[in-house]
């Protein structure tokens, strides 16, 4: 039972913190129209999907990501986008 | 001329103190205001004309006292100079137009502390916004803001909020996150290392 709880927490915190981060990055983005900030914003807004994803499925018991290979694909989309943001001048 | 500009810019945080007094606490009259600013009443005076002609605050009068509320009239066109005062250093290269007009793009390097390729980059988007003009004189490019009372009369009324700070933290750590600023960084260590080496 506590593990459950901890784990809602986590996910909860951490879909909290990315929906910030996402907030900051797109106006960033917006108002200096910059492309490294917008391939930042890219990264977060799958961290905030993902988050949530994870908590609606904890909160409703239902298996939405069923597969581990889906997170592994947000995770990948959200490395490439902060790999071009780094390399990009 | 230095005085002169001193004045300007103190004359600036007056004005800015004052109207976010009446913002804060709308409906204040003239005494109370220079209570609560500790400021002299004749000054006082002088700067609440200024922003009343100027649409920044109105003047009610209750039949005892004259009350001060703001206006909050903002058009189109302060929008697009606002949306740039909220950026860190488009905000520091139009106050540092604004006290040196016709500065030289190395004045305002100097003055920001940034790499030219960067002011580049913030006065090209001063220039498109029509909020500064460049004049070209041989090789050298001078700067001069083309509203300059607008631009200062939108610098009274302009607040830094949370996101705002938040915003520039976020753009100015990215951005410099690259191997472009690396090599920079790189590049500078090198010099110092040569010129200690030397000395």
């Amino acid at each position: 039972m506590w593990d459950y709880y901890i784990s809602l927490f986590l996910t909860v915190v951490m879909t909290g913190l990315s929906a910030l981060l996402l907030m900051v990055s797109m106006v960033s983005s917006y108002r200096l129209r910059n492309v490294k900030l917008m391939l930042i914003s890219i990264a977060f807004i799958c961290f905030f999907i993902k988050g949530l994803i994870l908590c609606l499925q904890m909160l409703l018991d239902f298996e939405i990501i069923r597969q581990n290979n889906i997170v592994l694909v947000f995770d990948l989309v959200v490395i490439t986008a902060l790999y071009f943001a780094a390399i990009k001048d | 001329m230095i005085r002169r500009k001193e004045k300007d810019a103190l004359e600036l945080e007056t004005r800015r103190k004052i109207y976010r007094c009446i913002t804060r606490f709308p409906g204040l009259h003239e005494r109370e205001l220079a209570k609560k600013l500790e400021m002299p009443l004749s000054t006082l005076v002088y700067h609440l004309h200024y922003l009343e002609k100027r649409d920044l605050i109105m003047a009610k009068n209750d039949g005892r006292y004259m009350r001060y509320y703001p206006t909050k009239k903002i058009g189109a066109r302060a929008k697009e100079i606002m949306s740039l005062l909220r950026q860190k250093m488009p905000r520091r290269i139009i106050m540092f137009l604004l006290l040196h007009p016709n500065a030289y793009h190395r004045d305002i390097c100097e003055e920001v502390d940034l790499a030219p390729s960067t002011t580049s980059f913030h006065l090209k988007k001063l220039v498109e916004t029509n909020v500064a003009k460049k004049i070209t004189i041989g090789k050298e490019t001078m700067y001069v803001i083309n509203e300059p009372e607008t631009v200062s009369d939108l610098l009274i009324t302009y607040k830094e909020s949370f996101l705002d700070s938040a915003v520039d933290r976020f753009a100015d750590t990215w951005l410099k996150f690259g191997p472009q600023y690396i090599k920079k960084k790189e590049g500078k260590k090198e010099k110092e290392d040569f010129s200690n080496m030397l000395s």
